[in-house]
Formats: C-alpha cells, sequence, structure tokens
C-alpha cells in the first residue's frame, strides 16, 4: 500500500500538491477567520479625526452642531461621533435630516472625561440621500467637546457649523450599518463601491468575474503549471536517458 | 497561464486601491495630466496649480486626499455619479491648468509620456475612468516584467520548472502587484532592470551583436529618462558589454558597429534627461539634486550608516544617521508590505515569519553558492551582471538615503525601490531550489509559490477592505 502511494507521488504531483496544500490550508487558517469575523461596516466618513491635530467644538447647553453635507445610504443605522465631555456624560441629541429623510436618536451614557467614541442608532433612509445634514443637540447642563480636527490634509467636503456659524474644523463623523458583518458576506457591496471609483472602466459583475478568475488560476494554475513542468522535465530527461542508452 | 495570472491580480490591484492612494500618486498623475493635455510637463516649483482643478474636485469630493492615513476613512464612493455630471461641465481649461509646483515634477519624463499615451487612449474620457487607463497601462508593464522574468530563468536553468518558479515568484510578488496597479514610475523602472537583465545575459552568453549592445545602452538610457533611480541600470548594461567583449573579442570594427550608436543613443538620453530635470526643477539640480554629491559627504560615515543599516552596531562605529530605520523596515515590511499609501500592512506576525524565510533564504543561497562553488565559477559572467544591476541599485539608493539622512531625518530609501530587482529575488530562490536534493527542490518550489499566492491574494483583500469594506 504504502509502497503504491509512494509509486502514485511522483516530484511533479508531489510538488503541486504542496503548493496545493499551502495555499488551502493557510486559506483556511489566514483568509476564513478574516472573510467571516463580523466586524462593523463603515457606510461613510463624511468628516475625519485628526491624524496629527487634534481639536474640538465646545457645545455648550442648548447648542446644536451640524455636520453637512453628510451621504446617507439605505444601510446607514448608526452614527459614531467622537465626544468628550469633561464634567460627566451629557444627554445629546442627534438628527439626521435629507430631503425626503428624518431620522432622529439619543445618546446619555457614555465615559467623561476622555475622547470615545459614541454611537446612536438611526432610521435608515428608504434611498440614498447623498446631501443630507447630521446635527448633535446638548440636552444636557454642561458644556460637551466634539472631537476632530483643523489640520488640513484631513479635511472633507463637510463642514462643521455650531448654531449656524462655521466652527472652524471639522467634528469626527463615521456612519455604519445596523449590525457587524462579515467581509465574506458583503463581498458584492464592496465590490459595488471599488467598481463606483473606476469611472466606468469596470462593473460590479466583472470584478467578480476576474476575482473568481484569478483565485481559480491560484487554486488550480499555478500547482497545475508546476506540475506540468516538473512532469515535462522528467519526459525530457528519460528522453535523453534513452538517447544516451548503447 | 503566469501571464494571465498577472493580468487578473493587476487588474483586481487596480480596483481595490482608491484612486490617488497609492505612493505620492497624486503628484504622478497631475504629472500624467498635465503632459496629456498641453504637452508639456509640470514644474517642480512654480505654477499656476498643484493639479488641474479638474483633479482638484476629484480629491476634494471624493475625500481622496483627505482619507490618506486614516485607516478608519473611506472615499465618498457616493458622491461619484453627481461629480462626473459636474465634472462634464467644467471647460477644457479646468484639465489643463496643472502646470506647478508638482512635488514629482522634477522628474524625467519617459514614464509620463507613457502614461500619457494610456491617458489619451482611454475609451472613457472622464478622470475616473483615464486614471483607470493609466493605471492598466502599469499593468500591462507588470505583465511584460513576468514574462521577462521567465525568459531570464530559461537563460539561467535548463530545467522547466526553475522558470515556472521564478516567474511565478513575480508574478506573486505582493509589493510589485499592487505597485504596477498605481500611477507611479517604479513599475517602469522595474521591467527596464528586468529587461537590461535579460539582455545582459543574453550579451554575455551568446555574444556582443549590435541589436544586443545597442538594445541594453537604449534600456539604460530609457531607465535614466525614468527616474533618477534609474541612473543605477547604467552599470550593469556597462558591465555586460565589457564582460562580452572580453569573453568573445569581436575585434574593433564588428564591435564598434553595436557599440558606437549604443553609445550616442544612452549618451543622448542622458543629456535629454538631465536637461529636462534641470529645466523642471526650479533652479535645482539634475534628478532633483539628487544626483549631486551633498555637502557633508563623507564616505567613512556612508559605510558605517550602510553597516548599521544590514547588521548591528560594532563599539568602534558612531551611530546611524536617522531614525531606527534599515533592513527589516526595507527588505520585509516595506518590501512585502505596505499598502496604499503605507497604511495597509500585514498582521506583525506575517513579517515576523517573512524575516524568518528571508533569513533562511539568505543563508540558503550563500550555502548553495559555496557548494556549487564550480558551477557558480563557470557562470561568471552571469553573476557578475546580475551582482552589477543589485549593487549599483543598492549603492543609489544608500548613498541617497544618506545624503537625505544629512539635512533631514527622512531614510527615503523603502521596499519598492528594490523591486527593479524582483527578477533576481525570483532566481536566487530557484537557484536554492534547484541546490537542494532532486526530490527536495520541487517541493520548496511549490511551497513558496504557494505562500506567494496567499501572500498576494492576502495583500489585495486587506486593500479593498481598507478602501471599500
Amino acid at each position: 500500500m504504502a509502497r503504491k502511494l509512494s509509486n502514485r507521488l511522483t516530484v511533479p504531483v508531489g510538488a503541486a500538491a504542496v503548493a496545493l496544500a499551502v495555499i488551502v490550508i493557510g486559506a483556511l487558517a489566514f483568509w476564513r477567520p478574516y472573510l467571516t469575523t463580523p466586524r462593523d461596516v463603515v457606510t461613510a466618513t463624511p468628516s475625519l479625526q485628526g491624524l496629527f491635530q487634534r481639536n474640538v467644538v465646545r457645545v455648550r447647553h442648548g447648542e446644536q452642531a451640524c455636520i453637512a453635507p453628510v451621504p446617507f445610504e439605505t444601510g446607514t443605522a448608526r452614527a459614531q461621533i467622537l465626544v468628550n465631555a469633561p464634567r460627566g456624560a451629557e444627554p445629546l441629541v442627534v438628527s439626521a435630516s435629507a430631503p425626503g429623510y428624518r431620522a432622529s436618536g439619543r445618546v446619555s451614557r457614555y465615559p467623561p472625561g476622555a475622547d470615545v467614541p459614541v454611537q446612536v442608532r438611526l432610521t435608515p433612509p428608504a434611498q440614498d440621500r447623498p446631501n443630507g445634514r447630521l446635527c448633535v443637540r446638548n440636552a444636557g447642563r454642561h458644556a460637551v467637546d466634539l472631537v476632530g480636527t483643523a489640520e488640513p490634509r484631513s479635511q472633507s467636503p463637510a463642514v462643521t457649523t455650531l448654531d449656524g456659524k462655521d466652527a472652524g474644523m471639522d467634528a469626527a463623523l463615521t456612519l455604519l450599518e445596523a449590525r457587524p458583518a462579515s467581509l465574506g458576506s458583503r463581498l458584492g457591496s464592496v465590490l459595488g463601491h471599488a467598481a463606483a471609483l473606476t469611472g466606468g472602466a469596470f462593473g460590479t459583475w466583472l470584478l467578480w468575474l476576474v476575482g473568481v478568475a484569478c483565485v481559480l488560476l491560484v487554486v488550480a494554475g499555478l500547482p497545475l503549471a508546476l506540475w506540468s513542468a516538473l512532469r515535462d522535465d522528467e519526459a525530457g530527461a528519460a528522453s535523453d536517458r534513452r538517447r544516451a542508452a548503447p | 497561464m503566469l501571464l494571465a495570472l498577472a493580468a487578473l491580480q493587476g487588474i483586481l490591484w487596480t480596483a481595490s486601491t482608491a484612486p490617488l492612494n497609492g505612493p505620492d500618486e497624486l503628484a504622478h498623475f497631475a504629472y500624467v495630466q498635465h503632459l496629456a493635455e498641453t504637452g508639456h510637463g509640470p514644474n517642480r516649483d512654480t505654477g499656476n496649480g498643484t493639479q488641474s482643478t479638474e483633479l482638484s474636485a476629484v480629491v476634494g469630493q471624493l475625500d481622496l486626499y483627505a482619507i490618506v492615513g486614516h485607516g478608519e476613512a473611506r472615499p465618498a464612493w457616493d458622491a461619484a455619479p453627481a461629480l462626473e455630471r459636474q465634472l462634464d461641465r467644467l471647460p477644457d481649461s479646468a484639465r489643463k491648468d496643472g502646470s506647478g509646483p508638482n512635488a514629482a515634477g522634477n522628474y524625467p519624463p519617459l514614464y509620463y509620456a507613457y502614461g500619457a499615451l494610456a491617458y489619451r487612449l482611454s475609451p472613457d474620457t472622464s478622470v475616473l475612468a483615464r486614471l483607470t487607463a493609466v493605471r492598466l497601462a502599469g499593468v500591462l508593464l507588470f505583465v511584460i516584467t513576468v514574462g521577462l522574468a521567465w525568459l531570464i530563468a530559461a537563460e539561467v536553468f535548463t530545467a522547466l520548472w526553475p522558470r515556472v518558479l521564478v516567474a511565478g515568484l513575480v508574478a506573486l510578488q505582493p509589493k510589485l502587484g499592487f505597485m504596477a496597479a498605481v500611477v507611479n514610475p517604479d513599475i517602469m523602472l522595474v521591467v527596464l532592470t528586468t529587461a537590461i537583465l535579460l539582455v545582459g545575459l543574453r550579451l554575455v552568453r551568446r555574444g556582443p551583436t549590435p541589436g544586443r549592445v545597442i538594445g541594453v545602452c537604449v534600456l539604460a538610457g530609457a531607465g535614466v529618462m525614468t527616474h533618477g533611480r534609474g541612473l543605477a541600470l547604467v552599470p550593469p548594461a556597462l558591465v555586460a558589454i565589457a564582460i562580452a567583449w572580453i569573453r568573445f573579442r569581436p575585434g574593433w570594427r564588428p564591435g564598434l558597429r553595436g557599440a558606437v550608436p549604443g553609445a550616442i543613443a544612452l549618451g543622448a538620453m542622458v543629456i535629454f534627461a538631465v536637461a529636462w530635470t534641470r529645466s523642471h526643477a526650479g533652479g535645482g539640480g539634475a534628478f532633483g539634486g539628487q544626483a549631486q554629491i551633498a555637502s557633508g559627504f563623507n564616505i567613512r560615515q556612508l559605510a558605517t550608516n550602510v553597516w548599521q543599516f544590514y547588521l548591528p552596531k560594532l563599539g568602534f562605529m558612531a551611530p546611524r544617521l536617522g531614525p531606527p530605520y534599515g533592513y527589516r523596515q526595507v527588505f520585509i515590511e516595506t518590501g512585502f508590505g505596505s499598502f496604499g499609501s503605507l497604511e495597509v500592512n500585514f498582521r506583525t506576525e506575517v513579517y515576523d515569519a517573512l524575516q524568518v524565510a528571508a533569513g533562511i533564504g539568505w543563508l540558503a543561497l550563500y550555502t548553495a553558492a559555496v557548494r556549487r562553488g564550480r558551477v557558480v565559477l563557470s557562470r561568471w559572467a552571469e553573476i557578475l551582471v546580475a551582482l552589477a544591476a543589485f549593487v549599483a541599485m543598492m549603492g543609489v539608493l544608500h548613498i541617497t538615503s544618506y545624503q537625505s539622512l544629512l539635512t533631514s531625518q527622512d531614510p527615503i530609501i523603502t521596499g519598492r525601490y528594490l523591486l527593479p530587482c524582483v527578477a533576481l529575488y525570483g532566481v536566487a530562490a530557484a537557484f536554492v531550489c534547484t541546490s537542494l536534493p532532486r526530490r527536495l527542490g520541487p517541493l520548496l518550489a511549490g511551497a513558496l509559490l504557494g505562500a506567494s499566492a496567499l501572500l498576494s491574494l492576502g495583500g489585495i483583500g486587506l486593500t479593498l477592505e481598507r478602501f471599500y469594506g
């Protein structure tokens, strides 16, 4: 039995099998968890925090800070802002609006005294709303800081205002889907986003096709190419030996 | 099959990296656009705009510049349709007003002229489609590089399977695939260096025909016309010609038939590159001053710096200039990973494993070379050409890095600058595999190809998730 197996396990087959095994085992060990682990799904980052510079817009009792324009995709169900409440967590009312869309939420429990991401649930819009606005009203007694940046390299088109006046910096805002999801379960939308920024050069379906073809070439083509080359080498060597024999 | 794999990967890399988020891609594409639209290159220090009005609108409204370095941020893909409509209403002049200052303005024009051709040939004239076309032109150079690597392997190895290994390792080098799919002259340097290696090997193995001599000179000249680092292509070209001359002694008259036109072509291209880079550098030197010796240059200090780049400091040495930065960061981390604008990375354990594998690889290469000393000596000519290419490239990189560290904390040198010698990496791996016992070599080759495929597709996945996930 062992001899039979050994006879079948020629060098070409062995090399191709090793290549395939490394790919399959590696994919199961590294790619599978990466593709299946749920994580927050970002639908937009209209306004960023700084890489090198931290700025705040101080929102006092009754004041309202707004960020616009903000795109609300159909999947958007959470807004995340970066908040620092020096004198204790104050209730914040977050409202999202766009032509044909309104939603709001309230948050009052978050750790004070540090920059913390605070999430508010929103009702998702029925359709994509590209030109919306997200406002944060301080419904508490003490001031709360919205954290962001004024550094030029992190400026986005969205502008932050405080009671209608330019705040002079951007308050960080991230929009998220309702629930975390794995990368594997939403590959279609990920490829759709990628296709949207190729100027029509690639459609989502084409990226799917290329991706599948590429994986197939790696999984099947690569071991096959090695096997084929080794087999041809062995055949060539055998032929040389026959020619050299008296 | 390997060419198809390279092409498909290139397309995936093109789509997975957000527009203008490759290393310095905004400056490179602004150069391509200005050249394509006006026939003139931008200037390094002067001009009416760092990029055109059209490109500024794209960068601003799609958040393409703001997200650089922000791993948590995404481009504004929702804004693309409205932006396209807005750009359609812009006058032609909105594409032509990016004459500088452009950080890449003092680079030689060959790659940008190639990119401008793709820009003009793009069937869709929207700026995002044209950017994609220029990126795909880089992918074409990547595919050619894989083909050239196969031909190089065919010069070195008689068996077929090492050729599969060499071309496969090149096709699956993740950083190469990434760099091919962004707008950057590095990919042209890669294809030119690989071509020089091939023609150089043929020169020293088959003799100095006029075609080969002129070819190697034109390729070296094209390297100089592509980037300042292209100066490193001249030494291997000259070494190959010199060895071929010594080996085959073609005689003066037949020899000069190739050497004279080759020298004229090389000289003309060097003069053109120097003149172009000087005239676009706003009063600076050729190639942005990088081809000059900086004040404070000290050969002993350079040697100390180079030693400490690879090895621990010895007692009598002064500390290395600049930040703690060396072999691991260049050969491993940014040589195999660091996609996007350096913010997309494999996990640290992956880099640790790569470093261990690379260490074993260097040791195995040394052992194989010693054990197969006779074979190595009999192939001295090919080895000298390969060494000339590698040493010249590393020499240019270390001297440039040292000169930068004399006046700043920026070591400049990064992993993508090693890619021109990617074919040598494949050949070295194949040499080690062919030096192992008959059954073991192909098995190791299979393992190397499998691991490279994992890295390459893994890099694409990480990048896709970073920008669009």
